[in-house]
């Protein structure tokens, strides 16, 4: 990174809501590290938290009550919180790093109250945050042309989730967990269960799959967890079109679907490892870190053409238009039956993760910070005032 | 691709995802048109507002004693802030909850003209 003369200065992130363990979590732990890796004083602080050794975190409350004026603040928007509107107050040099938000409609039930508000409120905040915004990171192509309609035209920054794909891969085989997967084809999913992900999708697509087939060789693993009285819901729908089903924290693997959550790193490596093909019906996704998991496993993999899915996969895996059952049963089917369409998809999945090595998304994280610095040093210098 | 795809009723399976999809995703049946396009933005601008603690600019429009009216006023702010914060915290508790009721009523709003559009298409055929 250049030298651009500056003075130490803190870079902090502040974000709703942080546990460290789901994509947001670990993009901005990485980022910590990478800014301390660099000499910079880094903290996360966070509205909801729960503070441990492995993710130290601090109250958004003390952010607010400590002077900041020599530092940059990145805030993680995904979803509304009063974090934003603080910031609308504060004179600081605001970096908004947008994972997007998800359209609140799809929270629009009994079950998922808190996510439709939050969701609702994240999307009306984008107004107040374009007027206290000074630089805005987006994890995808998609976010940076949503952002451009919001109105944030100026000053833009691009570079992936950060996650350290490679060590997920190092992770030891679980082979008392390889051994239970290994007696039929598995079909993986990775995400929580929440009504726009596509699990009922996925189900009704496994449902036909078997139906044509005709065969109790084939498996789906849906990895992530979720509002239980939802995922019963889902459990209810797969019985009814004649599928066995597990919901059990000890997974039955004897059934034909089996939802599984709270695993390790070291037991979702071996999901991967054991799976024959990773299936994304999501309808809306920033950005999709599981994809990119599944792509450094060299998993084929069918997804939706929806929201930044197909910028993140490119040309590794199969992409098809929602609704269309005939054309997704038909991909199911040729890639995990007819031999070669699989190892095809395999070779591109292992060349496209390349772009998402730790090494490319660090270079990818400097361009981006170097930017940022140039930036801050501009607006300390006065030469561009933000209206506020 | 080539498979056979001939035993299944592919749109009869697609009618019936519709379905049980209404029935476990009741949101997704729901689009925003215009109008309602409009609202959101009326809605959004109400968000912006919110909170309605941030400091006001003090200003006076006289020319030689302007400066010690906006001095006075000032001190006089910042002796009667605290306590004034206090109530507004109150207030804007307050208008977060209208607002929340509001993207609450919008949402409704848009189901109900979803379901007349349906009605209209029905009258119609």
């Amino acid at each position: 990174m250049s030298d651009l003369g500056l003075p130490p200065y803190k870079i902090n992130q502040l974000l709703p809501s942080y546990s460290g363990r789901d994509a947001v979590g670990n993009h901005v732990t990485l980022i910590r590290k990478l800014l301390r890796d660099r000499n910079f004083d880094s903290e996360i602080y966070a509205e909801q938290f729960t503070n441990s050794a492995e993710f130290p975190c601090r109250s958004a409350g003390d952010f607010f009550n400590e002077d900041h004026s020599n530092s940059i603040t990145i805030y993680q928007y995904s979803v509304g919180s009063d974090i934003a509107r603080r910031l609308l107050t504060s004179p600081l040099f605001l970096v908004t790093n947008y994972h997007n938000v998800t359209p609140p409609e799809y929270f629009f039930d009994e079950l998922h109250g808190e996510a439709f508000l939050a969701c609702s409120r994240g999307r009306m905040q984008a107004t107040l945050l374009r007027n206290c915004t000074d630089m805005t990171w987006s994890v995808s192509v998609f976010n940076e042309l949503e952002l451009h309609e919001l109105g944030f035209t100026e000053n833009r920054g691009l570079f992936p989730v950060l996650r350290d794909y490679e060590a997920l891969r190092r992770c030891a085989d679980d082979e008392f967990l390889a051994k239970k997967l290994s007696d039929r084809k598995n079909i993986l999913f990775v995400g929580r269960v929440s009504p726009h992900k596509g699990h009922l999708d996925l189900i009704f697509a496994f449902h036909l799959l078997k139906q044509k087939s005709d065969s109790e060789n084939y498996r789906l693993i849906l990895v992530g967890g979720g509002h239980h009285l939802f995922i019963e819901k889902l459990a209810n729908c797969a019985r009814e079109l004649g599928l066995t089903v597990s919901t059990s924290s000890q997974p039955d693997f004897s059934v034909d679907v089996v939802f599984i959550e709270g695993i390790s790193d070291a037991e979702l490596a071996q999901y991967y490892r054991s799976a024959d093909l990773f299936a994304c019906l999501s309808d809306h996704e920033g950005f999709c870190v599981p994809v990119v998991e599944a792509m450094t496993f060299g998993l084929p993999i069918i997804a939706h053409k929806a929201a930044a899915v197909p910028d993140t996969i490119g040309d590794a895996g199969i992409l098809l238009d929602k609704n269309n059952l005939r054309d997704l049963v038909a991909a199911l089917e040729s890639v995990l039956c007819i031999e070669g369409v699989g190892s095809e998809l395999k070779t591109k999945a292992l060349k496209r993760a390349q772009a998402f090595s730790w090494e490319n998304l660090t270079k990818s994280f400097d361009i981006t910070l170097e930017n940022t610095l140039l930036s801050y040093h501009e607006w300390r210098s006065g030469k561009k005032l933000r209206i506020r | 691709m080539q498979t056979n795809n001939s035993a299944i009723d592919f749109e009869q399976k697609r009618q019936q995802l519709l379905e049980m999809r209404k029935r476990i995703l009741p949101g997704l049946s729901v689009k925003l048109n215009v109008g309602l396009a409009v609202e959101q933005h009326l809605l959004s601008t109400l968000c912006d507002s919110i909170d309605i603690s941030q400091p006001i600019v003090v200003s006076s429009h006289r020319k030689k004693i302007g400066w010690v009216i906006v001095l006075s006023k000032r001190i006089a702010m910042k002796i009667a802030r605290p306590a004034i914060k206090i109530l507004l915290k109150r207030q804007i508790l307050l208008n977060e909850q209208t607002l929340n009721l509001a993207v609450y009523v919008l949402e409704l709003k848009k189901r109900v003209h979803k379901l007349e559009q349906k009605l209209n298409e029905l009258g119609k055929g």
